[in-house]
């Protein structure tokens, strides 16, 4: 390439970029989807512990026993969750509250039972049909109750081992098997202390890339498909401006996208840290490696979307286009948040190995767990299948790709 | 940058031989033939899918003919990309650059040279006859006739041997009109080669050298707008064309 080609290229990325930056919806969409969309995640998540109910416990048992359950559950209601509660004491009619959300049934005979060694202790619980906090309610009651529980077999345990003459200690019958877990690296070595969290906030920060991956593909895949469209592209097919000119100064141009795109996601990803993990900071380098990641996400990004737009010309291919990079990276960043790609089935997993998103979740994993080369690796193929993309490109093109007809 | 070329005075300026295009779907475009020289402004003439906008595509190399050949100065070349500037019908711009920039872009994709690139769009500035605040506006703001004096003023101002034009004035109000046939005219008597198609007789009466009257994808009729009138003992070019094609 001359130098009138390397000016040709210059003059169309700073075209490119000089309009993107001009763009301030786009951009604006940028740092909205960067921030505004975790934030939701996070209020809907808020959401649920703002849920108003009423818990009612009625005790038909006059004894200690049924007093003490009742005390403990108030405990945990009121310390999880903003639900009010009420205790009824009702020996002749004992059934559900009217109104209630959750109703726990202390039966008669209660305490009798809880003091016996050998009965079961059984309590009735009405919840409220197709109601979300009462299925919130009922879980915090069943923990109360398997705390009770626990203590009631204590005192079995205890007054047994009297009994018997044994010296026990009542958590070892009731707990006989302990686990001592240890977190081991791939190569069966300890794992640092802290490896874990950085697992977690990675698993986090790879579903993150998706945020600002949607508007700056639906930017790059417009900047090439407009020019076909607004007529631009039939001007410039008649300038001196060669394919492999137009493919660099395209990429070159979306420069601009990549580098507010990287810039937004690595304040992002601190932040995140914060919010996340509730004060624990993102590791600066693993920010900086996760920036490093979604540039080049949106690097093969533009690379798939210069090819199949030169391939297949017109705005109805670039939007579906899009719809189609935003549905796959979708289905790769939300399964990197729950799922083990690692572990998955050889021929599943050869085809998430396919999608270029599938290499950036696993880079920012293995860079967070410390495994710097096959991070690398991973980054490489990425790096590879967009050099391959651009080179398919500049074959591809032709001045008719640029004109509508 | 490609300055305008000096043939030797027996050869023309641009000489297109049976050029065809046949698409896969549609109406096969050609032969078609004709000759230009340097300085002549050339017209083509014809009815909506005549084949005219066709024929200015395979010539600027956005259509690869089937078959046919096009010499410049009576050199075999593939098409005039590069060599021609170009304004198509529709005034395609960029929304969100300023008027200047725009010509300043154009003129750096046609010379590796910032300062000559600069020379160039101040001079394509000074054809377009918008005011600096005009040019120092983003195009968005700008009405149909302004983009279509930005393209002509970038295309006027590049030293291309040959401009092409596609409806240069359609859809224009009448000054900007004049002001643009205007700046086609003085271009063509600087040596400037023009290649222009219309519909609008009294414009190519007023300004072709030669006419084509295209129809169905064949050039009908080929010569001075004189030599139409007299051939089809017409009054008008309108008239000459209706007799050329109706028969």
């Amino acid at each position: 390439m001359n130098t009138s080609g390397l000016g040709r290229i210059r003059a169309l990325a700073s075209k490119d970029a000089r309009e993107f930056l001009r763009d301030r919806r786009t951009i604006a969409l940028m740092v909205i989807s960067a921030f505004l969309f975790p934030l939701l995640g996070l209020m809907v998540a808020g959401l649920k512990t703002q849920q108003k109910g009423l818990v009612a416990i009625n005790i038909c048992d006059e004894g200690a026993y049924a007093e003490a359950l009742a005390r403990l559950i108030k405990e945990y209601i009121t310390k999880y969750t903003p639900f009010n509660i009420t205790i009824v004491y009702s020996v002749n009619s004992c059934g559900s509250v009217p109104g209630a959300t959750v109703t726990l049934i202390i039966p008669r005979n209660f305490s009798e039972n809880a003091s016996s060694l050998g009965n079961p202790v059984i309590v009735r619980l009405y919840k409220l049909v197709g109601s979300p906090a009462a299925t919130d309610a009922e879980s915090i009651i069943n923990t109360a109750l398997s705390v009770f529980s626990r203590v009631l077999a204590a005192e079995r345990v205890k007054r047994l081992s009297e009994i018997a003459g044994l010296q026990l200690n009542p958590d070892y019958v009731l707990e006989p098997v302990r686990i001592v877990s240890e977190a081991v690296t791939e190569t069966g070595a300890i794992a640092p202390p802290g490896a874990e969290e950085k697992a977690e906030i990675a698993r986090f920060l790879a579903f993150a890339v998706f945020f600002v991956l949607n508007p700056a593909a639906i930017a790059v895949a417009d900047a090439v498909a407009r020019e076909r469209e607004s007529g631009t592209g039939e001007i410039l097919a008649v300038t001196p401006l060669r394919g492999t000119e137009f493919v660099i100064g395209k990429t070159l141009g979306s420069m601009a996208a990549v580098a507010i795109a990287g810039s937004l996601d690595l304040v992002a990803a601190l932040a995140y840290g914060y919010a996340v993990l509730a004060g624990s900071a993102t590791p600066v380098s693993v920010a900086l490696f996760h920036s490093l990641q979604t540039i080049l996400a949106i690097l093969v990004t533009v690379s798939i979307t210069i090819f199949a737009t030169l391939l297949v010309p017109g705005q109805r291919t670039a939007t579906l286009l899009t719809s189609i990079i935003t549905g796959t990276a979708m289905l790769i960043f939300f399964s990197a948040l729950f799922v083990d790609i690692q572990a998955l089935p050889a021929p599943i997993k050869a085809i998430m190995y396919i999608v270029p998103y599938t290499h950036t979740v696993l880079a920012i994993h293995s860079y967070a767990l410390g495994n710097i080369v096959r991070a690398l690796e991973h980054s490489l193929i990425v790096i590879l299948l967009s050099l391959g993309l651009f080179i398919g490109s500049a074959r591809v093109y032709k001045p008719d790709r640029l004109v509508r007809r | 940058m490609t300055n305008l070329p000096i043939c030797p005075q027996s050869t023309h300026m641009l000489v297109v031989e049976g050029l065809v295009k046949e698409f896969k779907k549609g109406p096969r475009i050609g032969p078609i033939s004709f000759r230009i020289n340097r300085g002549e402004i050339f017209a083509l003439v014809g009815p909506n899918g005549a084949g005219k906008t066709t024929t200015i595509r395979m010539l600027l190399g956005i259509y690869r003919p089937s078959t046919g050949d096009i010499y410049l100065c009576g050199k075999k070349i593939r098409s005039l990309q590069g060599v021609a500037s170009y304004v198509p019908e529709e005034s395609a711009v960029y929304p969100r650059l300023t008027g200047y920039e725009h010509l300043y872009f154009y003129a750096l994709l046609y010379t590796n040279n910032r300062t000559h690139a600069k020379r160039l769009a101040d001079r394509a500035a000074e054809y377009t006859g918008l005011s600096a605040r005009d040019l120092r506006r983003k195009v968005q703001e700008y009405s149909k006739g302004m983009k279509r004096r930005l393209l002509l003023g970038i295309a006027l101002a590049l030293e291309t041997p040959i401009l092409v034009l596609d409806e240069p004035t359609a859809g224009l109000d009448v000054h900007s009109a004049v002001h643009i046939r205007k700046l086609i005219k003085g271009e063509a008597e600087k040596g400037k080669t023009i290649i222009l198609s219309s519909h609008n007789m009294f414009e190519v009466e007023r300004l072709a050298d030669t006419v084509a009257f295209i129809n169905r994808g064949r050039i009908v009729a080929l010569g001075t707008p004189r030599e139409l009138l007299e051939k089809y003992n017409a009054h008008d070019l309108e008239e000459a064309f209706v007799k050329a094609t109706s028969r």
